[in-house]
């Protein structure tokens, strides 16, 4: 069964399926992660979490980007594991 | 070449010039195509406004002026911040100055071309005549990834060059284009703006240009493991600190003792043999005493500079941002803003250069402000010199001496300054603005000694011409001051009293006494006030002052500065130095902004003086209350 969740949920060692980035898309933010690549139907793998627990690092279109939670949770994935 | 079209003939007479913008992401290798291509020849400048570095150089290829203008690296076109619209503004010609670029040159760096061609779209969707430069082929090949460029020519409907920074292929093509810029072509179809069907344009292009996604860094993935674990990865970045500090504190002692040995030297050396006998003291004591005191901190500098710029290039300071993000969060800056304060230890100068990497233009700003609170390396002479002369050396703990821990507290006291100042600018003035926190982490890589090298020397420069200029500067006009007007000291003084009587009645020492009441509360005396003026120039310029000063009043005591401070008095017969004034005088040095060179860089990337002055005028006050305090407290606690 596919699992919807927020990007910041997804486990480390998950790889997402980008569904869409919620709330306004022409809004700062959400304008800025896609074009960082955060594209719908991209996948994305989480690598790491900094000590604390944020910022993330995620792979994404062949490039590792950090996020902190505050923007990854603005993003729908679909868990496709690892 | 251009003067073929003849729509443009009218331009080809008398002289001709093409202005084309130069875009790309952070780390996609812009930087090395500017410099190849304008051979290091550029101007640097800000957009009106804000504080977005403006950079622009200028090359004559077949007699065609080519003016490239360096944009900052960016991930997309479309402006989230003030910054960011400046610079779209730039490029639609919406700013006066020079009107909009003839073309367009986009870099994209050909291992993360899946990210890169959003870039490259929003570039071309601009629908100006463009050109689409491909970076890091070899690191594409090496990782077993592929392109085709004619394909991903055919495919675009625009000229695509593949570059190799490192050996300089690709350039030449570039360079050939250049001056037909103007003509180059516009994409027929321009690719969609909707995000949506902008992913669907970037995967026919991959799949056009037969694009094999290179294998993932292996090594910097293992590495990473380590360098980034919970546990290992602050033990070395703890490590990395620490060793970080050790350079400054120890390592280079040895090599700053040789550069001092070689100027007490040359002064000695100046002093036996230039006959006369002004010229003999004002080239010893005013020049080789000023820039030596300034280039004795050289060798640390150079250590320092080369430090940050190998763990920059080898891609560790990205980590060092990623592991402190979430601490720098708490007090409303973000990770980078670490790297820049770290190197602001070393020098202000290129720390707050270094802000340029922070997207957000009021965490650059915060940062830019705090910076000059972070203990330089021009703050060591004054500390080194008052603590080693008036802080008894007893050890505390162990090894652990107070002489040490003294140091260690101001440098503390800076820091926790600087992170609290930070806290409340952004709290109150600088408040707002919602800008994503983003930030890429670029794969290890081995660095080129050549790179580290020329970005060491690049920031050393700094530090060289500072003493040329400024310091020698204050330096001689300093001692010109103190020895003018001649006056004739009354005849019933010793020695050493007519010497005092000179001083004291100079130009110099008139100021110092005329600005007394400012600082009598803190326990300063004139001469310090002399010092202390001149040192608003550049902080050392304090230590051979004194040094100045008290060697001239206490012509008996040996040459070291310290046992001459040691010797002077007051009026009332008690040393000038106790614990309450040098308390003071350390304490002022923790605040106050006392380096023209940090005003100027301020200015420059803040593109206004409004931030330089507030934050002098600021620091100063700071300066006072804390050196004012400090004396109090002191006295209080010694009964005095």
């Amino acid at each position: 069964m596919d699992a919807f969740m927020k990007l910041d949920s997804l486990p480390v060692g998950h790889i997402g399926k980008v569904l869409k980035i919620n709330g306004d898309r022409e809004d700062p933010v959400g304008r800025r992660l896609s074009d960082l690549g955060f594209l719908d139907g991209t996948k994305v793998a989480v690598l790491r979490k900094a000590p604390l627990g944020d910022p993330i690092i995620f792979e994404l279109r062949g490039y590792e980007m950090c996020l902190r939670h505050s923007q990854a949770e603005r993003i729908d994935v679909r868990d496709e594991k690892g | 070449m251009s003067c073929h079209n003849t729509s443009h003939a009218s331009e080809c007479v008398g002289g001709h010039n093409v202005r084309v913008a130069l875009i790309g992401s952070p780390n996609a290798g812009k930087t090395t195509i500017f410099n190849g291509l304008t051979g290091y020849r550029a101007k640097v400048g800000n957009y009106p406004g804000v504080t977005v570095v403006q950079t622009q150089g200028t090359v004559d290829i077949s007699g065609t002026e080519v003016i490239i203008e360096d944009l900052p690296g960016t991930y997309s076109l479309s402006p989230v911040s003030p910054d960011e619209q400046v610079v779209l503004d730039s490029l639609e010609g919406r700013l006066d100055e020079g009107g909009a670029p003839d073309a367009l040159m986009v870099v994209a760096d050909a291992t993360t071309i899946e990210r890169s061609l959003i870039l490259v779209a929003q570039v071309l969707a601009l629908g100006k005549p463009s050109l689409v430069i491909v970076t890091m082929l070899d690191e594409l090949e090496k990782r077993g990834g592929y392109l085709d460029l004619d394909r991903l020519q055919a495919s675009l409907g625009v000229p695509v060059v593949g570059v190799v920074g490192t050996k300089k292929l690709g350039i030449p093509e570039v360079k050939e284009l250049l001056p037909n810029a103007e003509n180059w072509p516009t994409p027929i179809l321009l690719p969609p703006a909707d995000p949506g069907e902008r992913a669907r344009w970037i995967d026919s292009v991959l799949e056009s240009v037969l694009h094999v996604r290179p294998e993932g860094h292996k090594g910097s993935r293992l590495v990473d493991r380590i360098l980034l674990h919970p546990v290992f990865g602050v033990a070395t970045f703890l490590v990395v600190m620490f060793v970080f500090f050790q350079v400054i504190f120890s390592w280079a002692v040895p090599l700053q003792d040789a550069v001092t040995a070689f100027f007490d030297w040359l002064g000695d050396l100046v002093e036996e043999y230039v006959p006369w006998e002004v010229l003999a003291a004002l080239l010893s004591e005013g020049v080789i005493a000023g820039v030596g005191t300034v280039l004795q901190f050289l060798p640390q500098i150079i250590l320092l500079f080369l430090m940050i710029s190998f763990l920059e290039n080898i891609g560790y300071m990205s980590r060092a941002a990623f592991l402190m993000d979430r601490v720098m969060g708490r007090f409303g800056l973000e990770g980078r803003a670490f790297v820049s304060l770290l190197s602001s230890y070393a020098c202000a100068v290129p720390g707050i250069m270094s802000t340029r990497t922070i997207p957000s233009s009021k965490d650059r700003i915060a940062t830019i402000l705090v910076a000059p609170l972070m203990t330089c390396s021009a703050r060591l002479p004054v500390y080194t010199l008052l603590i080693a002369a008036f802080v008894p050396a007893v050890s505390v703990w162990g090894p652990i001496g107070s002489q040490g821990l003294v140091l260690f507290g101001l440098y503390l006291l800076g820091t926790f300054s600087a992170i609290l100042g930070a806290a409340f600018v952004k709290r109150t003035f600088l408040k707002g603005e919602t800008l994503p926190f983003y930030m890429e982490m670029p794969p290890y890589r081995i660095p080129g000694i050549k790179t580290i090298v020329a970005q060491c020397w690049d920031s050393s420069k700094y530090f060289v011409r500072k003493a040329g200029t400024i310091i020698l500067g204050t330096s001689v006009l300093l001692w010109i001051l103190l020895h003018i007007p001649v006056v004739t000291p009354p005849a019933d003084l010793d020695e050493a009293g007519q010497v005092q009587y000179q001083l004291e009645n100079s130009v110099a020492g008139s100021v110092g006494r005329f600005v007394e009441p400012v600082f009598n509360p803190l326990g300063f005396t004139w001469e310090i006030n002399v010092a202390l003026i001149g040192s608003l120039s550049a902080r050392e310029v304090f230590v051979s002052t004194l040094g100045q000063i008290s060697a001239a009043e206490n012509p008996d005591s040996d040459t070291s500065v310290e046992s001459a401070l040691e010797a002077q008095t007051r009026p009332d017969g008690t040393p000038v130095y106790n614990a309450p004034t040098v308390a003071a005088m350390l304490l002022f040095f923790v605040y106050a902004l006392q380096c023209m060179s940090t005003v100027a860089i301020m200015r420059r990337e803040t593109g206004s003086w409004k931030y330089p002055i507030g934050a002098f005028v600021t620091y100063f006050c700071f300066a006072w209350v804390a050196a004012f305090i400090g004396n109090r407290v002191v006295t209080a606690l010694t009964g005095g």
